[in-house]
């Protein structure tokens, strides 16, 4: 992880809205981008795709997260359920089409949840909440924050996948999908700005915190 | 719930089940567990097969190490309720099958699953797996368990040539380990926490074997396609975490028996890990959800590989275990995590007790827990009475040389012996000699020196107080005699040291009357002990309590003989000790087969006369690590004389004495494991005439007599090391204190 303090100058993190449970004041899992290219947190940087900026990248990133946990939710047919209100989660919905509609009224477990708060409570809901024999895919952040979990009760007997969605940032970034150009168009709205320590208020799916 | 109770619903469901089905019922024998770490065998009934149905003869039916090591423990995610029966792998051969039922029938050999250790079971058809020719049926009674690592093999979604590691080298990893070579994995690894199991993982095809105690970190140069969990242990995930390579599979075989701590989220992301739930009843989940069932194709497979050879198993059955010994095997698989494989061999039970016909009139046994006094034998007939004096040979003219007290049953048992007589009797009272020759029919003689001279008299029965004992009985000896001592040897260690080297210079026997050993309490326990049904000796107890009278101190029991002998240190040795302990002190000793190492007492004189101790406490400690205690009093008022000796080892307990019963957790003949009985109806017998017959019997064959005079030295010393720690207020070797007599 890494706090904001230790930004240089000319980087800024990006972080998914369900990063940050304490604000931007601590440290945080996140991508920085800057002169160097992208990484997340203090990984090695790989080169920026020429023609994206530093948000359009990072949103970038964060799609191909998203793709990762869908490709994990293809394995198995039936509903899928979204945890989170970041961009993560946002994406996942998007590129999960009809499998995550919202239904209002939902019959029976979904096959598949997929997690993106990474809050250690959450994941264990998740695993409560999917179908036996279903599919729980962990794409959240923890961010230091520790699980305890009942495999026995939770996963063993109920047979229960439990897979983890990596990101996917190994040596370059991977060029968009042309069905993920628009999605990408749409993050630029819901990228919310805060100074380093500034707390995160209501609005964004995802926050951009600028060094000093 | 009491097994009256027990008892009760069993018969009544066994026999609804057998109308309902208008079928016969079966009897044999089950496992069963109820509360306090109890296990024992037990009879059960079954309605025998009805619609898709099969009843099958149990010949062997598999442990499962780690679920029932963990429910016998009451560990997290493995709470049973009592009363319990434990298992659910079993083969053996099929004697009856339901209607409906095609492709077997009675002869047939089967593997079953879902069904409890015992040596007769009737399941549904769909849980029989046929067993090919060429497996073994000890090796298909592993079927549940072979279903269970073939699930998590499944489960991995193994490709050929991946790199594969085992976590954990119990029974179920070992087998998925070798079910997963089977299937054409590449490089295996087991991991473990020790070595013990190693030879087990290489003889499965494991490649390699590491030891991981700590945090798992030796653990990353794995990079394991495929990480099949199968310890149990929550703080396992993280060392499979470690163990897997990116996008690695983590298949949780094992039930973990907890909570998983700090589970490695970041790493799980990082790597991009799959981790799924294998737990056996996934496969019924999967049938609800696919309408299509995968559990009997992994069955037929396991036996299908036990048949060609493709899996071997053999090697993994550490155990073979008496199902009458069910009670031992659990503690020691609750004390043991060595045991990898262990199965009951339903076939050690005798023929017509494993499986037969019940009638459905028969009333339900409702005797309960505790003493069983008619109980069907497990196994051959049980110790029963017989005649103490069988096989007594050759003819022993016994001179008996005081006749106070303990002299008048002396002479009685001479004269009851079959191959023993009294010749002849001296007494410094002519009145009491004179008394015992006319009530017993032998001469009375002028002068011990008489009986010393008759030709007649083969051996002197010395009836005497302690400290003439030595002196006479050295005179006996050289005059060619065989020498009977009352017990005790003598009044100090010395004095019997110097006794029994004169007897062997002599040339003669020199025994030491004890007659307790003769008593049938006391054969039996002997019997019972040399068959097993204690294992190795961890204690004995003994309190013996009584309330002399005044007039003991004075004359003895009988007041025939009076004298203040008994009042004196040096005269008796003595009190209650040499008095009246020595005789279990004997059969302790008899009992135990090791001697004592430390002897630490305290004596008291509450309310007697004299020099002589009346109360006293002894703690014993033996070579072998037990602990034992004798006490003794004799001013428990009230008490008319009582004693109570108890002997227990690892495997059982025994009351000798007051009210004989045993408890054995071993399959001993004629005892049932896991049930108090008692050791009667028991004989009346003259044990001082078996005694006196016995030695005459060695006499006559040239051998030593059943209480040797080693025997004696040994109690000598026990009780001289009681009386030096008493003086000392330590503890005494009595080994040391017999090497110093001899010095």
């Amino acid at each position: 992880m890494i706090r904001t303090s230790e930004l240089g100058s000319g980087e800024t993190a990006y972080a998914d809205a369900e990063w940050m449970p304490e604000g931007a004041g601590g440290p945080l899992p996140a991508l920085v981008v800057g002169a160097g290219g992208i990484r997340w947190c203090n990984e090695a940087p790989v080169p920026l795709p020429e023609r994206l900026d530093a948000a359009a990248a990072a949103a970038l990133a964060l799609l191909a997260v998203a793709r990762e946990a869908v490709g994990a939710a293809a394995e198995r047919p039936g509903r899928v359920e979204v945890r989170g209100s970041g961009l993560v989660a946002h994406l996942v919905r998007k590129l999960a089409g009809e499998r995550a509609s919202h239904d209002p009224e939902p019959r029976g477990r979904p096959a598949v949840v997929v997690e993106t708060t990474g809050d250690p409570a959450a994941v264990v809901e998740a695993t409560r909440s999917v179908a036996d024999l279903g599919l729980v895919v962990l794409a959240g952040e923890p961010a230091g924050r520790d699980l305890d979990l009942n495999l026995y009760s939770d996963v063993h007997v109920r047979g229960l996948e439990v897979v983890g969605a990596p990101r996917p940032l190994r040596g370059r970034l991977a060029d968009p999908e042309p069905h993920e150009l628009s999605l990408l168009a749409e993050t630029e709205p819901v990228l919310a700005r805060l100074e380093p320590g500034e707390p995160a208020g209501a609005g964004g799916l995802w926050y951009a915190i600028a060094g000093s | 719930m009491s097994d009256a109770r027990r008892q009760a619903r069993w018969w009544l469901k066994a026999r609804l089940q057998s109308l309902a089905k208008r079928k016969g019922l079966v009897a044999g024998w089950t496992i069963l567990w109820t509360p306090g770490g109890r296990s024992e065998l037990v009879p059960v009934e079954v309605a025998e097969a009805g619609r898709g149905e099969v009843t099958l003869e149990v010949h062997h039916s598999v442990v499962s190490p780690g679920t029932e090591r963990a429910q016998y423990l009451g560990l997290p995610n493995a709470r049973i309720e009592y009363p319990y029966r434990p298992g659910y792998s079993a083969a053996g051969v099929v004697t009856a099958v339901g209607a409906g039922v095609t492709g077997l029938r009675p002869g047939d050999r089967v593997a079953a699953i879902g069904l409890s250790h015992a040596s007769v079971g009737t399941v549904p058809a769909e849980s029989t797996f046929a067993v090919p020719e060429g497996a073994d049926l000890r090796d298909a009674a592993l079927i549940r368990l072979g279903i269970i690592a073939a699930q998590g093999v499944r489960l991995a979604r193994l490709r050929p040539g991946e790199s594969v590691c085992v976590l954990g080298a119990g029974l179920v990893g070992l087998l998925a380990q070798r079910l997963a070579t089977a299937a054409g994995a590449g490089k295996t690894t087991v991991v473990a926490r020790s070595r013990a199991k190693e030879g087990k993982a290489r003889a499965g095809g494991s490649d390699e074997f590491v030891v991981s105690e700590g945090d798992g970190s030796e653990l990353e140069q794995l990079g394991a396609a495929v990480v099949i969990e199968a310890t149990g242990d929550p703080g396992a995930l993280a060392l499979a975490v470690a163990a897997a390579g990116p996008g690695g599979r983590i298949v949780l075989l094992g039930s973990p028996r907890g909570t998983a701590p700090r589970v490695p989220l970041e790493r799980i992301r990082e790597k991009g890990l799959r981790i799924v739930g294998a737990h056996v009843g996934t496969l019924g989940l999967e049938r609800a959800a696919t309408g299509q069932s995968v559990e009997r194709g992994l069955g037929e497979e396991f036996l299908r590989r036990l048949a060609d050879g493709s899996v071997s198993v053999a090697d993994l059955f550490d155990v073979v275990v008496d199902p009458r010994e069910a009670g031992a095997f659990y503690r020691e698989l609750a004390r043991s995590r060595e045991i990898v494989g262990a199965a009951f061999d339903w076939l050690r039970l005798e023929p017509e007790y494993r499986v037969e016909r019940a009638p459905l009139l028969r009333r339900p046994d409702l005797s309960g827990r505790g003493v069983e006094f008619r109980m069907r034998p497990l196994g051959a007939a049980g110790v029963v009475g017989e005649d103490p004096f069988a096989g007594a040979t050759g003819r022993l003219g016994i001179g008996l040389l005081g006749c106070g007290d303990i002299a008048v049953r002396n002479a009685a048992a001479a004269v009851a012996a079959p191959n023993t007589s009294l010749v002849a009797c001296f007494d410094p009272v002519t009145a009491l000699a004179e008394d015992v020759a006319a009530t017993y029919g032998c001469e009375s003689a002028p002068a011990a020196e008489a009986l010393f001279e008759r030709k007649d008299v083969d051996a002197i029965f010395l009836s005497v107080p302690h400290h003439l004992h030595a002196p006479l009985a050295m005179e006996a000896a050289a005059a060619g005699k065989h020498v009977i001592v009352e017990k005790p040897p003598a009044n100090d260690l010395r004095s019997a040291v110097e006794m029994a080297a004169a007897a062997e210079r002599a040339g003669v026997r020199l025994t030491i009357c004890f007659p307790h050993r003769y008593d049938p309490r006391s054969v039996h326990a002997v019997r019972l002990i040399e068959a097993g049904a204690l294992g190795e000796f961890a204690g004995a107890s003994v309190s013996f309590l009584s309330d002399k009278p005044a007039s003991y101190w004075l004359g003895g029991f009988s007041g025939r003989a009076v004298s203040d002998w008994r009042t004196s240190r040096e005269k008796a040795g003595g009190g209650v000790l040499i008095m009246n302990l020595s005789h279990y002190v004997d059969l302790v000793r008899r009992f135990a087969g090791v001697e004592a190492e430390t002897v630490t007492a305290l004596a008291g004189q509450v309310d007697s006369p004299g020099e002589v101790e009346d109360t006293v406490s002894i703690a014993v400690g033996y070579g072998n690590g037990a602990v034992g205690s004798v006490f003794g009093c004799t001013t428990a008022r009230g008490i008319p004389g009582t004693t109570e000796l108890h002997v227990w080892g690892r495997e059982g307990y025994l009351v000798v004495e007051s009210d004989p019963r045993v408890y054995t957790t071993r399959a001993v003949a004629g005892v049932r494991p896991g049930r108090w009985q008692a050791l009667g109806p028991l004989p009346k017998t003259n044990i001082r005439a078996v005694f006196l017959s016995r030695f005459a019997s060695a006499l006559d064959r040239g051998v030593e007599p059943d209480v040797s005079p080693a025997d004696g030295l040994a109690v000598q010393a026990f009780m001289e090391a009681a009386y030096r720690s008493i003086e000392r207020g330590s503890a005494v070797s009595p080994r040391e204190l017999l090497v110093e007599a001899y010095a």
